[in-house]
């Protein structure tokens, strides 16, 4: 058992929460985002998480964690959406071609905005667990005899 | 059995009820990680009836930290972390953390007055 084994994991979870952060900004950045239609479209970025060692349950000690409670979680790749977006009827763009035709990238504005919110709600979650460790701490720091 | 002054019963009992408080307060912060993560279990510590059994049998050591897969339903992606529940326990844990703290320092407290006096026991 580390001796700050409940703040380092809470830290994986503010770290995967960031990044999906990140992802989701990417996204509305380039929601209009147009190119011809001989190009692909912007590609949505997906997060993709997993537990980390020892995570997945069971009893007795595991890799170095307290009874197989698990480290936390890590980012194991970035999942990219469709290139196909989708075709808009645009004559006026200079990248339309000969019907008029430019290629959007298909991003869900609202499916953005809802995994925001729940990224910062995930966010925030593990700032209150690292919290209600550090009172922990404190109280085995005023261990005196 | 332990019968040396700084190894008794209730010494040793306090120490394992910080561990048993200690893999709680990780378990909740493991899952409160994974809240979004597909298909992740959440995992629930258990160690009080382990605990209260050794007391009984005379050694507290004898405590096993039991880790299960929770069996509450999961959402549409497979996970069944519960935000609310992880934090009542990571709170929960917290607080008798602390009072397993105020436990042994008075523990402390009884072998300081034995070993100075009351005069010097502060």
């Amino acid at each position: 058992m580390g001796l700050f084994d409940p703040i380092s994991t809470a830290v994986t979870g503010v770290d995967a929460n960031q990044t999906w952060l990140n992802a989701i900004s990417d996204n509305i950045a380039n929601m209009n985002d147009v190119t011809s239609t001989s190009q692909g479209a912007y590609q949505a970025r997906f997060v993709v998480t997993a537990p980390l060692a020892g995570a997945t349950g069971g009893t007795g000690p595991s890799s170095g964690t307290a009874a197989g409670t698990g480290s936390g979680v890590a980012v194991t790749g970035i999942a990219l959406g469709s290139p196909a977006g989708v075709e808009e009827y645009d004559p006026t763009s200079p990248l339309a071609d000969k019907k008029g035709m430019v290629r959007a990238a298909d991003v869900d504005l609202g499916q953005q905005m809802t995994d925001m919110m729940l990224a910062q709600r995930g966010y925030e979650a593990n700032l209150a667990t690292i919290s209600q460790a550090e009172n922990a701490y404190q109280a085995a720091l005023g261990l005196r005899v | 059995m332990m019968s040396s002054v700084f190894g008794d019963i209730a010494t040793s009992a306090i120490y394992q009820a910080m561990q048993g408080l200690w893999a709680e307060q990780q378990a909740a912060a493991n899952n409160v990680a994974n809240v979004n993560t597909p298909d992740f279990k959440a995992q629930d510590v258990s160690f009080e009836s382990c605990l209260s059994q050794a007391i009984t049998a005379g050694d507290p050591s004898q405590m096993q930290v039991t880790t299960a897969p929770s069996n509450a339903p999961a959402d549409q992606t497979g996970n069944n972390v519960d935000l609310a529940t992880e934090m009542v326990t990571s709170q929960k844990a917290g607080m008798q953390f602390q009072t397993m703290v105020d436990a042994m320092n008075a523990k402390f407290q009884l072998l300081s007055t034995a070993i100075n006096g009351p005069s010097s026991a502060g």
